[in-house]
C-alpha cells in the first residue's frame, strides 16, 4: 500500500493531480477498527476542458504510461485497486479542501477528516454507510470535533 | 468548482458507485488466494496506519 499512495504522491508531484484526499472505507478505517475493503477511493478534482468538461484523461494517460493496467473502472497500481473519484457535489468539495495530512509509514498521505466521512455517510445513505457512521462517532480513535460537525451537517443539511 | 461542473462530476460518480456494486460481485468470486492476499495487505496497511500495534499483536500470520 505505501508504493501505491508514493504513486498518488507522485501524480501531485507531477502536476497530474493538484490535491487528493483518501475517503471511503480506508479512510474511515483510518480513524476506527479494520474492516474489509477492496478498495481505495481517491478523491480528486477532476481536470476540466476550456468548454468546461470535466475528465480524468490526463489521469489514466499518466498511469498507463506507468504500465499500471486498468480492472473495469479501477487501477491497480502496485497491488492496490484504486477508484478516482472526482469530487461531486459541495460536501466533497468541502471535505477535499479541509483535508488533512498523517503519517503513513514513512511517507505523508492526504486524508478526509472524520467528521467529513461521517457526513458524507449520512448523505450517502447506504446500509454500509450507517455502519461507517456508527463506527466512526463510537469507535474512533480520534476525538470527534462536535462544532465541526454541527457545522458541516447544518451547511449541507443532514442530519445525524 | 462551478455548479456545472459539480454536476457533471455527480452523474460520473453515480457510475462509479453503480459499477463499484457490479465490481463487488466479481471480486466475490475471486479465489482464495487472492482474498488471503487482500486481508494481508489491509493488515499491512493497518499497522503502517497504527504502528503503535507493530511489536504488541502477533499481527503477521
Amino acid at each position: 500500500m505505501k508504493k501505491t499512495l508514493q504513486v498518488i504522491n507522485n501524480m501531485v508531484k507531477d502536476g497530474i493531480i493538484s490535491d487528493y484526499a483518501i475517503g471511503g472505507s480506508i479512510g474511515v478505517m483510518v480513524y476506527t477498527e479494520p474492516f474489509f475493503t477492496k478498495d481505495v477511493d481517491i478523491f480528486i478534482y477532476p481536470q476540466c476542458t476550456p468548454s468546461g468538461i470535466v475528465h480524468l484523461v490526463d489521469i489514466y494517460q499518466y498511469l498507463k504510461s506507468k504500465n499500471y493496467r486498468m480492472r473495469g473502472q479501477y487501477f491497480v497500481i502496485e497491488g492496490a485497486v484504486v477508484d478516482f473519484v472526482p469530487v461531486y457535489n459541495r460536501l466533497t468539495e468541502d471535505a477535499l479542501n479541509d483535508s488533512i495530512k498523517i503519517d503513513y509509514s514513512d511517507i505523508k498521505i492526504n486524508v478526509f477528516r472524520p467528521e467529513y466521512l461521517i457526513a458524507i455517510a449520512i448523505q450517502t445513505g447506504r446500509p454500509q454507510d450507517a455502519e461507517k457512521v456508527r463506527k466512526l462517532t463510537t469507535l474512533s480513535n480520534t476525538k470527534i470535533d462536535n462544532k465541526l460537525l454541527a457545522r458541516i451537517l447544518k451547511k449541507h443539511n443532514l442530519k445525524l | 468548482m462551478t455548479d456545472k461542473q459539480l454536476a457533471q462530476c455527480a452523474i460520473f460518480a453515480d457510475k462509479i458507485f453503480k459499477s463499484k456494486n457490479q465490481m463487488r460481485k466479481i471480486f466475490a468470486k475471486e479465489p482464495l488466494p487472492e482474498k488471503i492476499k487482500d486481508l494481508l495487505r489491509l493488515q499491512d496497511m493497518f499497522v503502517a496506519l497504527h504502528p503503535q500495534y507493530k511489536n504488541i499483536l502477533p499481527w503477521r500470520i
